[in-house]
């Protein structure tokens, strides 16, 4: 059936020539089909936009009916409001045959209704949507769609494939296609018609994830692949997931060792131009799909196939080469963290029987992690270099001890008492710290989260260990290890950053001991950017360890598949190393795991383990946002629902819409200027209809479970318009950094209006929109105009409306446009702005308030009682009155509110005397 | 030295020039001794600050002329301390409680019912109550003034509220019903070229009565413009001739620009200077609304006849969505994209 089904497409999606033809035809027939690809799909798809974008107008003009639709899309269900974004084939078997009768009905009743609804959400994917509706209605997709689309297109040589194709289990899905077939005979009209573009749209992407080809295995062995531009029927992903089932290598960009490259539309121009310049074979997804359907197993005789042939029977070699060598040796499981017997794995002989039963039972019981937990330095998967940074601090501790620390070194890592090993989860941190230290013949006191470590437990715990010796070493079997073994200690602290509520203090504590300690310090954390670590900056040596790539692992876990009896094949760990984020550790509790169940793990038993095993990783703002706009994610092959893509939302909630705010603007959506533009309208005011739902979330009605209707409004829906790849580089948010300085401005604006509240009516904002100019000339103009001689005139303005330097500072702040006082003030020279700073400073200046910080205790200070009468006259009257914001006290006026008297007895002081001198100056 | 504006601003409701019924009716409110509850509203630059100031001086007599700023600190449930100025004299009080934003309600139930269980100690004072005078009461939250409303029946009889307002749709009803609503409209044409040349005269100036028209319609019927703009005139030019040109505020100049960018290139890289530029006057503290309406000003000449009923219909539209939304960028950007999008159809 399979075969049918690929016949049957063949001649429409262009894949035509590549089953029939030999492997020799291989350099001809991707360029062909990918000519037809190229011709064909587009033209329906041109035919097809303009239509509905028209259709989106119509509605979209509509205010009121917009409102309409918010309306309803809130009191929609949750099903409605987010259309069951599931492939119609999964929905199938979700739906018995009674629920889903009744389902068309009321879907074939409320017809009009969803379409509308549809429209109100108005998102790019709901024309895939839209299709998969149809496809639920009708019950039996493929078909129907097809039919549809030879209708369109006339297509005489399709007639007879549908009963070809039709299934045997089709008696309930017979009656819905036949229905289907009756609202198709409708009078076509010119004018737009959903149903038909969705036919049409249909007909464009028939083969989504409809028959992924079956291959030989491994038969795209030894071949690179580069994967570039939206294919049409073929998610990138799946597309890359497939070579690498097949054996096949992906590689992110083109080189000369690019075997094919897999083209979609809207690839990159700078890869493109790479392509034709290094002459590498293009082909399309069809051209793949012939290419492994063709192929011989393990690439056959083929000269790509034999090298890599050649390759994996080495890499066979070395695996059990060195899966003889993992592992605990039996006799020696006793005491694994014994450094002495890593280093003499080999003479293990010298142990009795007795001992080596008793370790057979005890590694059974072990962990797997512990069990192949490397023994000796080549053992670590990567990060070779931070550890032979390691080893080398280590070794050269005691001779920088003796040098109290005073020479730096090659590597500067000689004035370090104590180390910091920061990097991402099981990569081996632990193991090679407790690894280095043995071989280097240390002893090892390790504290980890387990233990409490807030500042006293460390300060008293560390001074009594910081200069000891361990005595271990005497317990030897020989007498000759005692020598040797009176040895030094070393302290490993690990998860540094694990620290809790109840190690408070504790890290500034380790920090201050790793600038004295005796005894070398090694500390170990996730994640050294966190502010917390920031006390260690000076007081440690920082190694970072990094994700090992997979090459590196693959061996390690190959040889443990080895030692194990698992067959795993190579692409299958890759991909678990990939969905692990290189978590060794996790990758082998994995491998533990299975091998309960099974010995055989196939490339898809591979993928749905690491799927649940996965890791939840929290995207950046900037993942989201390119995600969102590369035009993948609402391509006709994308298969990311609409859940997933409010989960994307939902990484970020408060940032990913803001970004998408910025962000939209940089795309090209459209192909002429005016459907860009209407592009970009619906994106704006979607982000607008955004706004408001924000509103009620975070206003006063705090209605959270609007959050994904928040979302699709303000990041899914404009991205959907938006889309079709931003060529510029996103951009953060410039909405956080203009809010702030509004903010700012606003604080100031206030104050300038409180300050000159006495002489003046209006609030801020007509301060601002209509003094701010005048302020400007009679503050600025002046000292522009006649220099050092308008000093006078503008303090003189100045004290008059009871503004301080602050606010004059404010006002040339405040200035937008042409009258930006900032760049302006830049262009008075500088003596005249001395000379304005030093006259203002020299003399005292009215204030018309008291600061609220003089509030204090009431009780400490009712000596008398103020006369306000008395204290408003002098207020009023105050042709220089001396209150400077520090002293704020006149004496001979009895001024305030005895609460607001700071100190009683200030006394009177003259009234030039240049007070705030000292404190104005800046 | 103060500005004009300032300086020649009437002290009280007999010096005042126009509207003179309302004149009359406020102060005969003040000596009625029954003074209610008064809710003033109309545009900006009409002249109810200063009415307002008025009445108070025909109610206390002069004292009320004499005015302090104090700073007062609250704290928020949450243990926010917030600063906040209160302008009084020993008669009456002036707050602005939206300067606090969100928090506006602590101040209102704080503050009015520590006045309002104060009873007046000067026993020469004409009135036995205060007067609180709230400035840009549209702008206080919902719950605020909800926590109004019952003050204002309890204490009435220690308490007199005044509410500034420019307009009373942001006002709910309970508090509409309570006071009573004064409208002060703007001052017409004529009266502002009455008042601009009564001021050249006072200041020694020459001013053209053709001129004085100009500034009027320029300043659309907002007196305090007026007198700022024919201040800064004078300032600039020696002297005053009938064709002098009008400067306009750095602000406006922006929006200008804006507008110009709007007709000029319709496309995503003029959207993004677009944006920069709004950014630009929404952090140097320019109302949306007030952005959105010159924009909208400036815009209408430069567009056909046919295309002026939709464009006016979105900055409505989008006027709407800046007082309901809290992102007021969002829709002022999306504005501009409609209007590309309509010019460009």
């Amino acid at each position: 059936m399979q075969r049918n089904i690929s016949t049957f497409f063949r001649p429409k999606s262009g894949s035509s020539s590549g089953s029939q033809k030999d492997d020799a035809s291989y350099s001809s027939s991707p360029k062909n089909s990918k000519e037809q690809e190229n011709i064909k799909p587009t033209p329906t798809k041109t035919k097809a936009s303009p239509a509905k974008r028209k259709n989106h107008d119509t509605d979209a003009m509509d205010a009121d009916r917009a409102d309409a639709e918010l309306t309803k899309i809130l009191s929609k269900d949750s099903r409605q409001t987010h259309p069951p974004p599931k492939p119609a084939k999964r929905l199938e078997s979700l739906f018995s045959d009674n629920e889903e009768e009744s389902k068309q009905k009321s879907l074939s009743r409320k017809d009009k209704d969803d379409e509308y609804n549809e429209k109100a959400i108005d998102l790019s994917d709901t024309d895939d949507d839209r299709k998969k509706r149809k496809k639920v209605s009708p019950a039996k997709p493929k078909p129907t769609a097809r039919k549809r689309k030879q209708q369109v297109d006339d297509d005489d040589d399709e007639r007879a494939a549908p009963s070809k194709k039709s299934r045997p289990a089709a008696v309930v899905k017979q009656k819905p296609a036949t229905e289907e077939e009756q609202s198709v005979d409708e009078p076509k009209k010119p004018k737009f018609n959903p149903a038909d573009f969705a036919a049409r749209r249909a007909a464009v992407n028939t083969g989504v994830c409809a028959e992924l080809p079956e291959g030989a295995p491994n038969c795209l062995a030894g071949l690179a692949f580069v994967f570039t531009g939206i294919l049409g029927t073929l998610p990138r992903d799946d597309g890359i997931e497939l070579v690498k089932k097949y054996g096949g290598l992906v590689r992110t960009a083109p080189s000369r060792n690019t075997n094919f490259v897999v083209l979609g539309q809207e690839a990159g121009p700078k890869k493109l131009e790479v392509i034709k310049k290094l002459g590498i074979k293009t082909i399309d997804e069809n051209g793949l799909f012939d290419l492994i359907r063709t192929r011989p197993e393990n690439g056959g005789d083929t000269v790509e196939g034999q090298k890599a042939q050649k390759k994996a029977a080495e890499e066979e070699k070395k695996i059990i080469e060195m899966a003889k060598t993992i592992g605990i040796p039996e006799p020696l499981a006793k005491k694994p963290s014994s450094a002495k017997s890593a280093l003499s794995s080999s003479s293990s002989s010298e142990n009795s029987r007795a001992a080596k039963s008793q370790s057979q039972d005890e590694q059974r019981s072990l962990l797997w992690t512990d069990k192949y937990a490397p023994r000796s330095l080549k053992d670590i998967c990567g990060n070779k270099g931070a550890v032979s940074k390691l080893q080398k601090w280590l070794e050269d501790w005691p001779a920088n001890y003796k040098a109290n620390f005073k020479r730096p070194g090659p590597d500067g890592s000689g004035i370090f008492r104590a180390v910091m090993i920061s990097g991402p989860p099981g990569i081996g941190k632990t193991t090679a710290a407790h690894l280095v230290a043995n071989i280097a013949g240390y002893d090892v006191i390790e504290t980890n989260a387990s233990d409490t470590r807030s500042k006293i437990v460390i300060a008293d715990a560390f001074s009594t260990v910081l200069d000891n010796k361990s005595i271990a070493g005497y317990f030897g079997e020989k007498k000759s290890d005692v020598d040797s073994a009176k040895r030094r200690i070393v302290m490993i602290m690990d998860e540094v950053d694990g620290t809790s509520a109840g190690d408070r203090g504790g890290a500034v504590q380790m920090s201050a001991f790793c600038k004295t300690t005796h005894v070398p310090l090694i500390l170990i954390c996730n994640d050294y950017s966190l502010q917390k670590m920031r006390t260690f900056d000076r007081t440690t040596f920082n190694i970072q360890f990094r994700r090992p790539d997979a090459a590196a692992i693959r061996s390690r876990i190959l040889s443990i598949a080895y030692r194990e009896g698992l067959k795993i094949p190579a692409p299958v760990i890759d991909q678990l190393v990939q969905s692990s984020h290189a978590d060794i550790r996790q990758i082998i509790t994995l491998l533990s795991t299975f091998s309960v169940s099974g010995k055989d793990m196939s490339f898809e038993q591979g993928k749905k383990m690491a799927q649940d095993w996965q890791k939840h990783i929290i995207m950046k703002p900037f993942d989201i946002a390119g995600k969102l706009l590369n035009g993948e994610m609402f391509s006709s092959s994308s298969r990311a629902t609409l859940n997933d893509k409010i989960e994307l939302y939902f990484n970020d909630p408060d940032l990913a819409p803001l970004m998408m705010q910025e962000n939209y603007l940089r795309t090209r959506p459209g192909e002429t200027k005016l459907q860009t533009l209407e592009q970009l309208d619906r994106a704006a005011s979607s982000i607008s209809d955004g706004d408001l739902v924000d509103r009620m979330i975070h206003g006063s009605q705090q209605q959270w479970s609007l959050m994904p209707l928040h979302g699709v409004l303000s990041t899914i829906r404009p991205a959907s318009f938006a889309k079709n790849g931003g060529s510029e580089r996103f951009m953060f948010t410039s909405w956080l950094g203009n809010f702030s300085k509004g903010n700012k401005l606003n604080r100031f604006l206030q104050e300038i209006q409180s300050h000159a509240r006495l002489r003046i009516s209006g609030d801020v904002h007509e301060v601002r929109t209509q003094y701010m100019t005048s302020f400007f000339e009679r503050l600025y103009t002046p000292i522009a105009s006649k220099g050092s001689d308008g000093v006078d005139e503008t303090i003189g303005f100045m004290d008059d409306y009871y503004l301080t330097k602050e606010d004059f500072d404010a006002v040339l702040e405040l200035g937008v446009g042409p009258k930006n006082g900032e760049e302006l003030w830049k262009q008075i020279p500088t003596a005249t702005k001395t000379a304005f700073t030093r006259k203002y400073n020299a003399t005292g200046h009215p204030v018309p308030y008291i600061r609220a910080s003089t509030i204090s205790d009431p009780r400490k200070v009712k000596k008398e009682v103020p006369d306000l009468e008395e204290a408003m006259d002098d207020l009023i009257n105050d042709d220089a009155e001396d209150v400077k914001e520090e002293i704020n006290e006149e004496n001979d006026v009895d001024l305030s509110k005895d609460k607001y008297i700071k100190k009683p007895k200030a006394k009177p002081a003259s009234k030039t005397a240049p007070k705030g001198k000292g404190k104005k100056k800046q | 030295m103060s500005l004009w504006v300032d300086k020649h601003r009437p002290k009280s409701l007999d010096a005042l020039s126009y509207h003179s019924d309302l004149s009359t009716r406020l102060s005969s409110l003040a000596s009625s001794g029954d003074f209610p509850h008064l809710l003033v509203y109309g545009p900006s630059g009409a002249g109810k600050k200063t009415r307002i100031v008025a009445t108070l001086k025909e109610l206390y007599g002069p004292g009320v002329n004499k005015i302090k700023i104090d700073s007062r600190v609250f704290v928020t449930p949450s243990n926010r301390k917030l600063e906040f100025n209160v302008v009084s004299s020993v008669y009456h009080m002036e707050i602005t409680p939206s300067d606090m934003g969100n928090n506006d309600r602590i101040i209102i139930q704080e503050l009015l019912k520590e006045v309002a269980q104060t009873q007046q100690i000067d026993l020469s004072a004409r009135q036995r109550f205060k007067v609180v005078v709230i400035n840009e009461a549209d702008f206080l939250t919902r719950d605020a003034q909800a926590a109004l409303r019952r003050t204002m029946e309890k204490y009435s009889p220690n308490l007199r509220l005044i509410l500034l307002a420019n307009s009373t749709s942001n006002i709910i009803a309970p508090i509409r019903s309570r006071t009573l609503l004064v409208r002060v409209a703007a001052p017409t044409h004529e009266d502002i070229a009455k008042i601009l040349s009564s001021v050249a005269k006072k200041e020694k100036v020459s001013l053209p009565s053709s001129l004085a028209d100009r500034i009027a319609v320029e300043s659309g019927r907002n007196l305090r413009r007026a007198l700022l703009t024919l201040e800064s005139l004078y300032s600039q030019n020696d002297l005053l001739s009938p064709d002098t040109p009008i400067p306009t505020p750095d602000w406006e100049i922006v929006v200008s620009s804006i507008a110009d960018d709007l007709i000029k290139e319709h496309s995503a890289p003029a959207l993004l200077k677009i944006r920069a530029k709004f950014y630009d006057l929404l952090s140097h503290c320019i109302p949306a609304n007030a952005i959105l309406k010159t924009l909208l000003f400036r815009l209408l000449p430069k567009v056909d006849a046919e295309l002026q009923s939709e464009v006016v219909y979105w900055a409505a539209f989008y006027e709407h969505r800046i007082h309901t939304g809290s992102k007021v960028i969002f829709h002022l950007e999306a504005f501009s994209a409609k209007f590309m999008r309509i010019f460009e159809m």
